[in-house]
């Protein structure tokens, strides 16, 4: 795939989400960039309330109605020059159409009370312009192609009938019913045990090669980003504080937190009884940003210049790695 | 009613409350082809009569001949002589069209001023709630009685003015549950997928929201059957000669002392339907496990 030209896909440019509560302004996505190549994965990896919710549904628009986009936010994608120009009708056929998102509890993103076959078969009927036996044939194979056994049977199950990882699949064939070009998987195996996460990260994977489509990775585990990302990005406060191909961050990790991060990951050769690493402190609050760099109270690095100036991103010694740390390990302080 | 929470499967009072509501709105709807009385005909000779009275009286055919004409009062007669079966079987037109179509109007419009105000929030539901509130708040009777002064009595107005005052009740239940289910992720997946508003409401939301709407329209039904017994008992119901089951039960009171059967036998028919309605309208509540006192 490397050898393909580089078409981008997605490319954000000062991405900024503010979101108004009653007592106080959040500041959950703080100028973001980034951009995404064609038939590439990008993993955006943080903790918490971190922000990588909110910027995924920023391109989606389906933030709540507190939040606010600032006005210098550039969504470009392909063919389209911006996306927060457009209309809600023109958006309403790009979405579901060109760009798809997966949600994390997929017991929770389907519909109750409707079929699970009718569901996927809505977004053919809506954006393809299929007639409904074209669209439960259409239904049945993609049901197929998700490894779900029995679709024909499963067509008219409700989801309360099904498990978490069919309802997952499901949820996956909604999203690619209609050929996106770009898939938004919102921590899509959160909900799901280990066993059947890989499966469906396998299926993603598999899908995303044969369509070529770009995907928008979000997770909070550090280990899923690095097998199966081309490119990550670490959030940490709405910024984004490091970003690398994901060969290159494993090797080269430059941001204290992204090592705080990947510590935090039990390793299957720890001896028994082994305490778990953590990272120490409170994640900042949104509502009063710091001065500073936002990892300073809890960094065991950080000195005075953390506390004071805030570091800006920075390409190192690779220009594709870039990092927001005024100390970055690897480089003598 | 601890033991009918847990119980999903219809036991016999769902097979009772069933088979009396078919059986009473069939024969509301059949009432003209049925051989029975005319129930305007005052028999001046038989007032009062008991239940089961047979009567056999001379009347002259269309030839002008002189023949005996036989009649039943299988019920007895009221107080004007009129036939109780009679009256009490074209009664539930009556009844059930009030008891139906009030809680349709709640149904239709509560649903969707109550998924509006819940859906979009902010103004629309200021002021929808707002209005609500007013008429809540407002004394239905007064309503009820500017009504029937301004618009004359008859069903038409009845059900209009009894469909205002239950609106509310049908925007608040149809708010809450569309407040829930307004933010679940399987509306952002609809609205992902490029669904546009009225289309979530109606494919996404309607469905889930319709329930719990129906158990209360179901409980409505019994209620209003009784308002509208005790709108006629005060004379702002359906006019004479046009029986209803609260006019016979106002007529009745009279002389309950030496016919107690004019009043009894509409009551206890009303206390049939309405207790059917209420069952079916616990069952179906019970089905969705819908939590009382979402008003």
């Amino acid at each position: 795939m490397n050898n393909s030209l580089p078409a981008r896909t997605l490319e954000v440019k000062n991405l900024s989400v503010k979101i108004h509560t009653s007592h106080n302004i959040i500041q959950a996505v703080n100028d973001v960039s980034f951009n995404l190549q064609e038939g590439k994965t990008l993993a955006i990896v943080g903790e918490s309330g971190s922000g990588k919710s909110i910027l995924c549904k920023s391109i989606l628009r389906l933030l709540p109605k507190s939040a606010v986009v600032a006005k210098e936010s550039r969504i470009l994608f392909n063919g389209y020059d911006d996306l927060s120009l457009l209309s809600q009708k023109e958006f309403n056929k790009i979405r579901g159409r060109n760009i798809a998102m997966i949600f994390q509890d997929p017991m929770s993103s389907l519909n109750p009370v409707m079929k699970v076959g009718k569901q996927i078969a809505e977004s053919l009927l809506h954006h393809m312009g299929m007639n409904r036996k074209q669209a439960q044939k259409k239904v049945i194979g993609l049901m197929k192609s998700m490894g779900i056994a029995m679709p024909e049977q499963r067509f008219f199950q409700y989801p309360h009938q099904l498990s978490g990882g069919i309802c997952q699949r499901v949820a996956i064939a909604i999203a690619l019913a209609c050929n996106p070009k770009l898939l938004i998987a919102d921590e899509p195996t959160t909900a799901l045990d280990v066993t059947v996460q890989a499966e469906i990260l396998d299926l993603l994977a598999f899908r995303q090669s044969q369509k070529r489509m770009s995907m928008i990775l979000i997770t909070h585990d550090l280990g899923v980003a690095i097998g199966r990302a081309d490119e990550i990005a670490v959030m940490y406060a709405g910024k984004i504080v490091e970003q690398a191909p994901a060969e290159e961050l494993f090797s080269n990790i430059r941001m204290p937190y992204t090592r705080a991060l990947m510590a935090s990951i039990p390793r299957l050769d720890n001896p028994p009884h082994t305490t778990l690493a953590c990272i120490d402190g409170q994640p900042p609050n949104l509502a009063r940003p710091a001065k500073g760099c936002c990892f300073a109270p809890r960094c065991s690095r950080a000195q005075d210049k953390c506390i004071k100036e805030e570091p800006l991103l920075r390409p190192g010694i690779k220009k594709d790695h870039v990092f927001a740390c005024w100390y970055p390990i690897g480089e003598a302080s | 009613m601890a033991e009918s929470f847990h119980k999903k499967i219809p036991g016999i009072s769902f097979w009772f409350s069933i088979t009396w509501i078919i059986l009473v709105t069939t024969i509301a709807i059949c009432a003209d082809f049925l051989p029975l009385l005319e129930y305007d005909h005052m028999d001046w000779d038989n007032p009062e009569a008991s239940p089961g009275t047979c009567v056999e009286k001379q009347v002259n055919d269309n030839n002008g001949e002189q023949i005996y004409q036989k009649k039943i009062y299988l019920l007895g007669t009221d107080t004007m002589g009129r036939d109780i079966f009679t009256r009490l079987i074209f009664g539930t037109r009556i009844s059930l069209t009030i008891g139906l179509a009030v809680p349709v109007i709640g149904l239709i419009f509560g649903g969707i001023f109550g998924m509006l105000a819940g859906f979009y929030r902010g103004k629309i539901e200021t002021v929808m709630m707002a209005t609500m509130d007013i008429i809540l708040a407002f004394p239905g009777i007064v309503l009820m009685l500017a009504i029937t002064f301004y618009l004359g009595p008859g069903i038409k107005n009845l059900v209009i003015a009894l469909g205002i005052l239950v609106i509310p009740a049908f925007t608040r239940v149809a708010r809450a549950n569309t407040l829930k289910f307004a933010q679940s992720e399987f509306v952002q997946a609809a609205r992902m997928m490029g669904q546009k508003d009225v289309g979530i409401m109606i494919f996404e939301i309607l469905p889930n929201i319709l329930i719990p709407m129906a158990a209360y329209a179901l409980m409505l039904v019994g209620y209003m059957i009784m308002v509208e017994g005790v709108l006629s008992f005060l004379g702002l119901g359906v006019q004479a000669p046009v029986p209803s089951w609260g006019g016979m039960i106002a007529d009745g009171k009279e002389v309950l002392d030496q016919a107690p059967f004019i009043a009894l036998f509409p009551s206890f028919i009303m206390f049939l339907t309405v207790l059917s309605f209420n069952l079916m309208g616990d069952y179906l509540r019970n089905l969705v496990d819908t939590k009382e006192g979402q008003l």
